[in-house]
């Protein structure tokens, strides 16, 4: 029988999964309305956390104030651990298996193959090894769109790796998600994120897999199969908040272990959700990126912030959320994290390009490794997405990546007043197949020029983008 | 005719009141007590100190002034208080305005947007029977018979799980059982148009929208 001994401390998987059945009961109700927010409200006061968040400041320059959040976070992360769903169990770890995971983690990682691929590295606050972008988030795409899309995105030389886009439909049918429909999905997804990236010019370059995987059965369809994603992509691992998991979530990670790759797990802290206040969701980003390692196998990711109220985080108390757990996971472990930034204006629209400058400046100079970006339209509707926003959003991340929290402060306080207005009611944009030209994938000139503005408007705030 | 409270009777509804807001379930309990105790209506007891409070909860969470969690354990002290009094409730009183079957479509984990509704329809007087999320569509149709539900809302926000709703609504159609219920629908892709086209009875954007629209479906005068 193989050993499935602890490696180094770090649990064994085959030992998380036992602990899905004979963890400590919790129902689903109890954890979300109970435990989460009274363990966070409590461990808040206790630390003299309640009511920090500075919205006047939205970038934190006070890093004793993120190291004081790192251990609330880590505090939590040993009090609560993970709830599965499934099983109504608390999967929960030692301080031991904790550390062990955490300091065993990958500070570096390449992703991809050969000199497409990209080295993700752990990073200091305002490291000059600049922050990653893998773009863009899983907005929803036609059969038609998603290919071009992947191609546009792919040939922006600036974004390190690929990512988003999700299928509605496989060959002109309906997804059902959790039925063979998504199976195939998913491996039509991955089959055609690859040739994309071949299309580009590619081939080597890295990526996120299987966006599309809406239940496990997609990834279990596309990730490290033949024709599929190579395990040389990240394999996508995200799981319901506040702190919790179910069977979808470790089917994803068995599957990914068995094919040997590497997973890329996360979840948000959800301002405005059980985890409530700024201050709230900041631990509860901390504690479930922290736990991901022992418990889900993970090499990248931790620190995801999200604010319901706007569905977004580049507001202010989002942006200030976003850096606090990024300095803290930064000043404290040497993880390679990855926060998405989430905006809510549309494409072709000039606040877009506003929102991305503060989201991914706030993260660049917060020690963030790699960014899942943009969000544009929030994400709610189909095919409104280019790969304009995608370049824009990979050439701030690389020039911000060096400034001091200070100083992107002070650029984030003149960003705000440009967008901040419609955050709650955003100009939604249009879609790809307005803005660009489907034969030859360039952005149509008022696209283009709009972008060259905001580009010279954010040069000149002091963000050194290349003219 | 309008209970007219003395100074004493008021001073327990003002308790009542505050408990609500602080989400207090033991003090707003023991206040239920009193008011039954010092001769309140228990129906007054609800619309004199328990409304109000619960209003005040849900207009300040609509300011941002408070959070999900602290509405939550509102609501579970109102629902402490009611348990209390409504033993006592004289014949033909009545405080709930109906009960919501209310869920996440199968194969959709995303709950948060559920959750709110959730909280603003309880703190707004209607009684939620939350099924969760990755709900089948049969646990909607069944639950909905057994609790004698006047609602059916249903929560997605995924593309791959909304033709779910679709099949909810046809399935109560072929059960024969669509005209008992309203059904509803919300959450991210969903729209008007996708709500007229599967034949529901409504569509609200944001949980709040979703409260006015369960009054008017029920004809309930806000
Ligand atoms: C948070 C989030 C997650 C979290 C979920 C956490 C949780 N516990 O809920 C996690 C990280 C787990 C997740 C996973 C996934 N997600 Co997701 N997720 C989101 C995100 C960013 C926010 C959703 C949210 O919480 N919003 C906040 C709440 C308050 O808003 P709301 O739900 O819309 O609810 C409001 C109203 O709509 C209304 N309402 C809601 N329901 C109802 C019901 C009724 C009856 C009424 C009246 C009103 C109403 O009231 C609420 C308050 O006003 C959205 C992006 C977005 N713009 O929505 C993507 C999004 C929904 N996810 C998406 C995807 C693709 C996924 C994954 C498939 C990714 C993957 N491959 O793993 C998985 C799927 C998991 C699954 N099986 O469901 C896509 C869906 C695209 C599509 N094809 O449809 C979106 C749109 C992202 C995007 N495109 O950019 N996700």
């Amino acid at each position: 029988m193989p050993s499935s001994e602890a490696t180094n401390g770090k649990p064994h998987i085959v030992e998380i999964l036992e602990r899905t059945q004979t963890g400590e009961y919790c129902t689903a109700k109890e954890w979300d309305t109970k435990r989460i927010p009274g363990t966070i409200r409590r461990i808040l006061s206790e630390r003299n956390l309640t009511g920090v968040c500075d919205p006047d400041n939205p970038v934190n320059t006070d890093l004793e104030l993120a190291d004081a959040f790192y251990q609330a976070g880590y505090g939590l992360a040993l009090e609560l651990g993970f709830l599965c769903t499934d099983t109504d169990r608390i999967v929960s770890v030692t301080q031991h298996e904790l550390d062990a995971a955490v300091q065993g983690a990958p500070s570096e990682l390449f992703v991809g193959e050969g000199d497409d691929g990209t080295w993700l590295r752990y990073r200091t606050i305002a490291d000059p090894y600049p922050m990653k972008i893998s773009a863009s988030l899983a907005i929803a795409n036609t059969e038609e769109v998603f290919p071009l899309l992947l191609e546009g995105i792919a040939r922006e030389r600036e974004v390190d790796l690929l990512g988003g886009g999700s299928l509605i439909t496989v060959f002109g049918r309906d997804i059902l998600s959790g039925t063979p429909f998504e199976t195939l999905a998913g491996f039509e997804h991955a089959r055609m994120h690859v040739e994309a990236r071949r299309r580009a010019g590619r081939p080597g370059m890295g990526g996120i897999n299987v966006y599309s995987s809406v239940t496990e059965y997609g990834q279990l369809g596309g990730y490290g199969v033949p024709g599929g994603a190579p395990i040389t992509d990240l394999s996508l691992v995200l799981f319901p908040s506040e702190m919790k998991i179910d069977y979808r979530t470790l089917h994803k990670v068995v599957h990914t272990v068995n094919v040997g790759g590497h997973i890329k797990a996360a979840s948000y802290g959800m301002i405005g959700g059980m985890a409530g206040p700024p201050e709230g969701a900041v631990i509860s980003s901390i504690a479930n990126g922290l736990l991901t390692y022992p418990i889900l196998q993970n090499s990248a990711g931790g620190g995801h912030i999200y604010d319901v109220r706007y569905l977004a985080n580049v507001n202010r108390e989002g942006l200030w959320a976003l850096s606090v757990a990024q300095q803290a996971l930064s000043r404290n472990t040497r993880l390679i994290t990855d926060p998405t930034t989430n905006q809510v204006s549309g494409a072709g629209t000039e606040k877009l390009l506003y929102e991305i400058a503060a989201g991914i400046a706030t993260a660049a100079c917060s020690g963030v490794s790699l960014s899942t970006s943009p969000r544009t339209a929030g994400g709610k509707l189909t095919d409104h997405i280019t790969p304009l926003e995608c370049r824009f959003t990979a050439e701030v991340a690389h020039a911000a990546s060096a400034l001091e929290p200070d100083a992107v402060n002070e650029i984030v306080k003149e960003l705000l007043p440009r967008y901040e207005d419609t955050i709650k009611h955003p100009d939604l944009g249009r879609s790809f197949q307005q803005l660009y030209d489907l034969e030859t994938l360039q952005p149509i000139e008022e696209w283009e020029a709009t972008y060259r503005r905001v580009k010279k408007e954010v040069i000149d705030l002091g963000i050194p983008l290349a003219a | 005719m309008a209970f007219e409270p003395n100074d004493d009777q008021q001073a327990i509804l003002d308790e009542l009141f505050q408990a609500v807001i602080n989400g207090d379930t033991d003090r707003c309990v023991d206040a239920a007590g009193q008011s039954l105790a010092a001769g309140i209506p228990p129906l007054a007891a609800i619309e004199s100190g328990l409304t109000p409070g619960i209003r005040e909860v849900g207009d300040r969470f609509g300011r941002m002034e408070m959070f999900l969690p602290e509405m939550v354990l509102s609501a579970e002290a109102m629902q402490g208080a009611v348990g209390v009094l409504e033993p006592h409730f004289a014949t033909g009183d009545s405080y709930d305005k109906g009960t919501v079957i209310l869920g996440t479509v199968k194969g959709d984990i995303h709950d948060i947007g559920k959750n709110i509704v959730k909280a603003l329809l309880t703190v707004n007087g209607y009684q939620v029977i939350d099924l969760g999320r990755d709900v089948p569509l049969t646990d909607f149709i069944d639950r909905a018979e057994d609790e004698d539900a006047d609602i059916v809302a249903m929560s997605g926000l995924l593309t791959t799980s909304l033709p779910l709703m679709r099949d909810t609504i046809r399935l109560m159609q072929d059960d024969g059982v669509r005209d008992k219920y309203r059904v509803i629908i919300g959450g991210g892709p969903t729209s008007q148009e996708y709500a007229d086209g599967i034949g529901a009875d409504g569509y609200a954007n944001t949980a709040f929208d979703g409260v006015e629209l369960c009054d008017q479906l029920l004809g309930i005068e806000a």
